[in-house]
């Protein structure tokens, strides 16, 4: 009897554990993408700011190419492409976004800066947050998934 | 420890090899090729103190842009990106006042693309830096 009433402690943890894992790469995943701002460029009258994508030239923004390799295999192009994705991640997923493509060839121009005008590093400057976006989703899970 | 300790510590490094050049932040790049450009980027502190310039500790990025001829083939690029990056193995560490600079990862050097006038390739150097 208690044996049974362990295994099925083992078995509910083991449950729950994997609900929060796919739960963590889900939120962390949209808080990462979400949290990338876009700002006027400089044929906006704005300025190329640190850490933003310039809305300049139009398209680079929505030139986000968003693919995910495990379970599910999708890939989707547009500014909020990773919706998609992050709605069939699972803990254990690859994911790929990336910005550019024929739709926007000047993309590394921008990000790292080029003819004297200097780079945004938007991507390094996101992943910089990584450890603490994963750290507050981690909290979030532990109090939204529950036995 | 503070940020212009942390970042002369880096760009100290970087002279040491005398490898080209270099334009540092705020400072106007000569226009010779081939050259260096150094951006921060990613920089996150904590200060753990209530000194308002002491740094506890920093996480951040040291971006090389290595700014090659354009139009002569990558090999002169590549070789100065790989000399930037052989100044900061992985693991390495630099004594400041305060505290220490760690090299996180090997260096990354990335794809090159050309410009008006150059070719670009960055290399992104990690560093983490704690006070003692």
């Amino acid at each position: 009897m208690t044996r049974r009433t362990f295994m099925a402690d083992i078995d509910r943890w083991v449950r729950l554990s994997e609900r929060r894992l796919d739960a963590v790469t889900k939120q962390a995943t949209n808080n990462l993408l979400r949290g990338i701002r876009i700002a006027p460029g400089i044929n906006r009258s704005g300025t190329r700011q640190r850490g933003t994508i310039p809305r300049d030239l139009g398209v680079l923004a929505a030139s986000l190419q968003s693919t995910l390799y495990g379970s599910t295999a999708i890939s989707q192009a547009g500014q909020d492409s990773y919706a998609l994705v992050v709605g069939f991640m699972g803990a254990g997923d690859r994911a790929v976004f990336s910005w550019g493509g024929a739709a926007a060839p000047y993309v590394k121009e921008v990000h790292y800066g080029a003819n004297g005008v200097p780079g945004t590093f938007w991507i390094d400057d996101r992943a910089a947050d990584w450890p603490a976006i994963v750290r507050a989703a981690t909290a979030e899970a532990k109090l939204r998934v529950r036995p | 420890m503070n940020t212009k300790d942390i970042r002369n510590a880096m760009k100290a490094q970087l002279l040491g090899g005398a490898v080209a050049d270099t334009a540092w932040p705020n400072v106007k790049d000569s226009g010779t090729t081939p050259r260096l450009e150094v951006e921060f980027t990613g920089v996150r502190q904590e200060g753990g103190t209530l000194k308002g310039n002491e740094v506890h500790y920093e996480e951040g990025t040291m971006m090389v842009i290595v700014a090659a001829a354009k139009g002569g083939g990558t090999d002169a690029g590549l070789d100065l990106a790989g000399a930037v990056a052989a100044r900061f193995p992985e693991g390495s560490r630099l004594t400041i006042t305060g505290g220490t600079v760690t090299i996180m990862a090997r260096p990354d050097i990335r794809g090159g693309f050309p410009d008006d006038t150059n070719y670009r390739i960055p290399v992104a150097i990690r560093y983490r830096a704690r006070n003692t």
